[in-house]
């Protein structure tokens, strides 16, 4: 390396074809990838830029901005901040995508307000006219007040007038911020930061006190005056939030002057298909159909793996009972935690194929476009399209749906959004809704080929994503919080999914449910079996009691049996609890037995199907109902002799399912996410009155 | 025998759920994305 060799370091964000100008530029020979992160390691090359000039090129890691997230971005930050003169670059060479040029100028605006003098290379223009973009060069210069340069690094096309903007850059030597945007944040606050040191610029301060990341250059004193700006990180965090959404603003307001997209224009295949996926009346018609074969596929593909694992668990226990000795361990195997177990597992080929669907919705690139396209719907009702991702995600869980809303720029949308999230129909109410399906709508097909059960099950999604919208509106309306919306999103191109990309998204959210609730489904079984089976003194003189009250009645030894069973546990410590809250529920068509299910569900939706399979156990004596199913469709309303689960409990179960929060978990994550009890509170009792109103409704008018 | 089963079996079970739900621990309370942070 000769002194007078320019070092050069080429930066841009993952998949802007960095690598590919990179071989250009120094001939080396390396791997081009289309994936992110292909270059990991610091890569140098040497450059001819003309017969007397030659260049040091780095290849530094992809990263999408200057605030590191990973060891390799970070990198990228510490090259940035070296004021070392036989280290630190002298030109910085930033990559663009012309197709994601807005994302791209995030990373190139922060580099553009170290002071460094850069040249932006914006790559893959031979796309340009196929995706009906056109750039206005000359303005974009003036506007960025840098050296731009159109190229294509696949084609070698542009690659000289790169090499010539660095050395004009070179020469040049003296660049000024584009943004400059921490003075536009607080500008005392920034002013006071600048005194600390002449030496760096105000924008390599901040990211020093933001990033914790010092220069060896740093003297003692101006590290501990830095470190002073440390000390209150809300309001750190905050300015970083304002600085991104500044830097947005000025980069719309540049290309909305420099760069056009004529969609019209867009003769590809991924501007046909988003034209269709996008289109204002078939993408809504396409997205409905896609829920449709979901939710069809739902019931259809799995009826038969979960008849057998019904059955399968069903025999375990018969297995278990005859072959173990008698005693209560058996019986708490038999009819405590073999049910239990059952109750999850039974739910698994469902769940899967929902993530199944999900998984390869995503992959392909479609869920984007489902963001894009409800964006003018979502901010109707008080959200941004981004509000989308964790109201689907919320058909998982919304645990995780309710941390996704940290992309969420505006306060007031994250909130609503935090707030409806639970409405939408997490997989935790599958499984009740699966079973209450099965038990009260006739397995038949409509029009020959739609499956009524499946219907039912798309219209209770429905009813989730209905409500969320609805309560977002309202609280949109209602809420007095005053904050600023942006909605920027990233449309992925479409790809064939990848199997092994499917495959294991779908066994981790399998996972998830099944060990997640699982345990705590079978440690709820354990206790509610002990509950269920024990009791006080009307419990241990259940026998006599009953034998006292049947001298006149002609009952067989299998009645005799079966009655003693039921008084056993009305008198157990559990049949004391659900009967004391049973007025409660009684205008919901619940009995006492469905109001434990409904108590212990709280912990998680799906312990209801599992608490009633394990009540119904204990007292159960007919040989022939041993399936979950089974059980519950042969339990008898004492007060009507009729099926307790007929058409109106299900529906007033179903709705009850639909409206109620029903998840100490939800209640923790939103308390954390808002840092205060209010929301969380505001939003259970809210939901709990709402689902108990819609239920009682519902029984009341169906029955 | 049996009894004695039962009666560690529901304690398990009982403990673990108070762990969980009435005394859970920082790290579950700093958990990232999983459905099962409770």
């Amino acid at each position: 390396m000769s002194r007078n060799d320019i070092k050069v370091a080429l930066i841009g964000n993952p998949n802007t074809g960095k690598t590919s100008l990179f071989n250009q530029l120094t001939g080396l020979n390396q791997k081009v990838g289309n994936y992110p992160g292909v270059t990991v390691d610091k890569k140098e090359g040497t450059s001819k830029l003309s017969s007397t000039q030659n260049a040091i090129i780095t290849d530094l890691p992809g990263t999408y901005s200057i605030n590191p997230t990973s060891l390799d971005e970070s990198i990228v930050l510490k090259t940035l901040l070296k004021k070392d003169i036989k280290e630190s670059p002298d030109v910085i060479l930033v990559v663009a995508d012309v197709e994601n040029l807005k994302r791209n100028l995030l990373l190139f605006s922060q580099i553009k307000d170290l002071e460094i003098p850069t040249v932006l290379a914006i790559n893959m223009v031979d796309q340009m006219h196929r995706k009906g973009i056109s750039i206005d060069l000359s303005l974009l210069k003036k506007e960025l007040n840098t050296e731009v340069v159109l190229i294509s690094a696949r084609k070698n096309e542009g690659i000289q007038e790169v090499k010539e903007a660095i050395i004009r850059c070179h020469v040049a030597a003296k660049a000024s911020p584009l943004c400059g945007v921490n003075h536009k944040i607080d500008p005392d606050y920034f002013d006071k930061l600048k005194e600390i040191s002449p030496n760096y610029s105000l924008y390599e301060l901040w990211l020093m006190v933001t990033q914790n990341n010092f220069p060896e250059t740093i003297t003692k004193e101006e590290k501990e005056k830095l470190l002073a700006f440390k000390q209150d990180v809300s309001k750190l965090k905050k300015y970083q939030h304002k600085e991104t959404i500044y830097r947005y603003q000025e980069i719309n307001k540049i290309l909305k002057k420099t760069y056009i997209v004529d969609k019209t224009k867009a003769t590809n295949l991924r501007g046909k298909l988003d034209k269709i996926f996008t289109h204002r009346i078939f993408g809504y018609v396409l997205f409905s159909l896609i829920l449709l074969v979901i939710f069809q596929s739902i019931f259809d593909l799995a009826s038969v793996p979960m008849n057998f694992i019904d059955t399968t668990f069903a025999q375990i226990s018969d297995f278990t009972k005859s072959n173990l000795p008698q005693g209560v361990f058996t019986d708490l195997l038999t009819e405590g935690i073999i049910p239990g177990i059952g109750g999850v597992i039974i739910f698994i080929p469902q769940i899967a194929i929902l993530f199944l669907f999900i998984a390869i919705l995503e992959e392909t690139g479609y869920m984007s476009r489902v963001v894009f396209l409800m964006d003018k719907i979502m901010r109707r009702f008080g959200m941004n399209g981004k509000s989308v991702i964790p109201l689907i995600s919320g058909t998982a869980c919304a645990i995780p749906a309710i941390m996704a809303t940290r992309t969420i720029s505006s306060w007031k949308e994250r909130l609503i959004t935090i707030l409806v999230v639970p409405f939408t129909t997490c997989s935790a109410r599958l499984p009740v809704y699966a079973i209450l399906i099965a038990l009260i709508i006739p397995d038949k097909k409509i029009f020959g080929f739609l499956n009524l059960q499946g219907l039912v099950l798309l219209s209770l999604y429905a009813l989730g994503f209905l409500s969320a919208i609805i309560a977002a509106y309202i609280l949109h309306k209602t809420l007095k919080v005053e904050s600023k919306s942006f909605f920027v999103v990233e449309m992925p191109n479409y790809k064939l999914p990848s199997i092994k990309n499917v495959f294991f998204e779908v066994v981790e959210k399998t996972k998830a449910f099944v060990f997640g609730a699982g345990k705590i489904i079978l440690a709820l079984s354990i206790v509610l079996w002990f509950l269920a089976s024990n009791g006080g003194s009307s419990y241990q003189n259940a026998e006599k009691s009953v034998f006292e009250n049947i001298d006149n009645q002609n009952l067989n030894e299998d009645e005799i049996q079966q009655k003693i069973a039921s008084v056993k546990l009305e008198s157990s410590y559990i049949g004391i609890l659900g009967k004391a809250i049973e007025p409660a529920i009684k205008p919901l068509g619940y009995d006492w037995k469905i109001g434990i299910a409904l108590i212990t569900s709280f912990a998680a939706r799906e312990v209801f199907i599992g608490t009633l399979a394990t009540i119904y156990s204990v007292e159960a004596d007919d040989e022939d109902t041993t399936t979950i199913k089974q059980k519950m469709a042969s339990e008898i309303n004492s007060d009507t002799g009729k099926k307790r689960f007929n058409f109106p409990v299900g529906m007033s179960l179903m709705v009850f399912y639909a409206f109620a929060m029903q998840c100490m978990a939800t209640f923790a994550i939103v308390k954390r996410e808002t840092k205060t009890w209010k929301w969380p509170l505001i939003q259970l009792f809210g939901m709990a009155l709402l689902a108990y109103v819609s239920s009682f409704l519902t029984y009341q008018i169906l029955s | 025998m049996q009894e004695v089963i039962v009666y560690f079996v529901v304690a398990l079970a009982v403990v673990f759920l108070m762990k969980k739900y009435a005394f859970p621990s920082k790290k579950n309370r700093g958990c990232n994305t999983g459905c099962d942070c409770h």
